[in-house]
């Protein structure tokens, strides 16, 4: 299940771009859904756990993975943290939701990420509502935003 | 800062080229989709110049403001960078304050920021929002090419109809001029008294409504307002003229010297300093131009000069068709 933790909120990472470099491991490029994203993200191909193929800058290490890519590799591989999904670009949206299909997922959310017109499922943390939908995710957002 | 100013940053794999004319560009995408990189090359270029192997070009100093550092305050860091082309990366919190909306009101740079949030206490247009994308590959040095394109496309296929109300942002003036049509249409015209409450509105709708707010301002409710109108409320329309006043301004019924140098190119007649976006400036041209004449303009209250049917006829011929189809 995929929690949201709309707005601002303590002992998030927010500057997940660097708490990759400092902190992933080798065998996480191993991992098949890991080189799916970054495959499709990046469109980039993992070659080993130390290169990987990018169309735009040859030649790259995983610390030059985007930031949506190292954001998205981290809410799926590290699960003790909360990872700020501002980070990521419309075009992770729909990996978030691969992501908390595998196990549950707790994110912070600070813009109008679209997951697309289709249905999810998800549980807004702030007042604890589960939405299906984007129009749903976005009449709380309009609520807390309100409310404050 | 006045005037539009381009910016070249290339290095062997990538180029970036694009032109920056107004106080506040934002710039956000895709992940993946190099503003990373564009940041790191022109931070790099900034910290080391040519020995960074990075070529740079621009007529005004460029700068950059990378993630927050707890070493130094942001305002102290962007007074030594007056007068430039400031850079700011995602993530950094302080451009979310009011302070930091407060600063920029008066500054004599121009900021572009990479981030996705709102940014609600920023005035900022919805023409500066913008994505990099790729326009090209150069076959010799196998360089790949990166431009800014609009983020927003504000074409639409969308079939206008059924449409009971208009709704401005504008009290003023500009509500009781688009009011003149409603009434000869009989549709409803209100005023939402803000960009902050055009969201309200359009949820609390019943039916199909015209939004009319000024573009040049609204560039931090547009996300929300696009994502609304496509997953919630696909009966209403939003139109986003730059302002009003640049519409009667574009009609000619007010003689200005100069204006369709101005009108062409406004950036060069508009100072950061004086004005925190374009509509203020239009205001003030319109307001200066006419004041003590019979077509003395009045934000508050509109002028019957406007109303007459010269006037009109004038003014509606910036008006997109589309929209004059729901107005008349």
């Amino acid at each position: 299940m995929l929690y949201i933790y709309y707005g601002d909120k303590e002992n998030v990472i927010n500057r997940s771009d660097i708490y990759f470099n400092s902190t992933y491991q080798d065998e996480w490029l191993d991992d098949e859904l890991v080189r799916e994203m970054i495959l499709y993200v990046d469109r980039s191909r993992v070659v080993s756990a130390h290169l990987i193929e990018s169309p735009v800058l040859g030649p790259i290490g995983p610390k030059d993975l985007s930031g949506g890519t190292k954001t998205l590799i981290l809410m799926y591989k590290d699960k003790e943290h909360i990872f700020n999904a501002t980070n990521c670009g419309n075009n992770c949206a729909k990996w978030i939701l691969e992501i908390a299909k595998r196990g549950d997922l707790t994110i912070c959310l600070q813009h109008n990420l679209d997951f697309g017109p289709g249905y999810f499922e998800a549980v807004v943390l702030n007042n604890r509502q589960m939405i299906h939908n984007m129009k749903e995710l976005l009449d709380v957002i309009f609520e807390l935003e309100n409310a404050e | 800062m006045r005037g539009k100013h381009t910016v070249r940053v290339s290095d062997n794999r990538v180029r970036y080229e694009f032109t920056i004319k107004r106080n506040i560009t934002v710039i956000r995408g895709d992940s993946a989709s190099g503003k990373t990189t564009l940041l790191e090359m022109l931070d790099n270029y900034v910290r080391l110049g040519y020995e960074s192997g990075i070529s740079m070009e621009c007529d005004v100093p460029v700068d950059t403001y990378m993630a927050d550092d707890r070493r130094m305050d942001w305002r102290t860091r962007l007074e030594a960078s007056e007068g430039s082309i400031v850079f700011i990366e995602e993530m950094n919190s302080f451009i979310r304050t009011r302070e930091f909306a407060e600063y920029i009101a008066h500054s004599d740079s121009y900021y572009v920021l990479v981030t996705r949030w709102s940014l609600k206490n920023l005035s900022y247009s919805v023409e500066e929002i913008y994505k990099l994308t790729e326009k090209g590959r150069y076959p010799k040095t196998k360089q790949i090419y990166n431009g800014l394109e609009k983020y927003y496309s504000f074409h639409t296929d969308r079939e206008i109809m059924n449409i009971y109300k208009v709704i401005t942002e504008d009290s003023g003036a500009g509500n009781q001029y688009f009011d003149l049509y409603c009434r000869e249409k009989e549709l409803l015209c209100e005023n939402t008294d803000g960009n902050s409450n055009m969201i309200k509105a359009i949820r609390k709708s019943l039916q199909g409504m015209l939004c009319i707010a000024d573009g040049a301002a609204f560039g931090s409710y547009i996300d929300e307002c696009i994502q609304y109108l496509r997953y919630a409320r696909k009966d209403c329309v939003l139109w986003l003229p730059e302002s009003f006043e640049y519409l009667i301004l574009r009609s000619g019924i007010v003689k200005i010297p100069d204006l369709g140098s101005i009108l062409e190119d406004p950036s060069d007649y508009i100072d950061s300093k004086k004005f925190t976006n374009w509509e203020r400036f239009f205001t003030f041209l319109l307001v200066e131009y006419s004041k003590e004449t019979v077509f003395a303009y009045n934000k508050a209250e509109l002028n019957e000069y406007y109303k007459s049917e010269g006037s009109r006829n004038k003014i509606e011929k910036e008006i997109p068709g589309q929209v004059l189809e729901v107005l008349k």
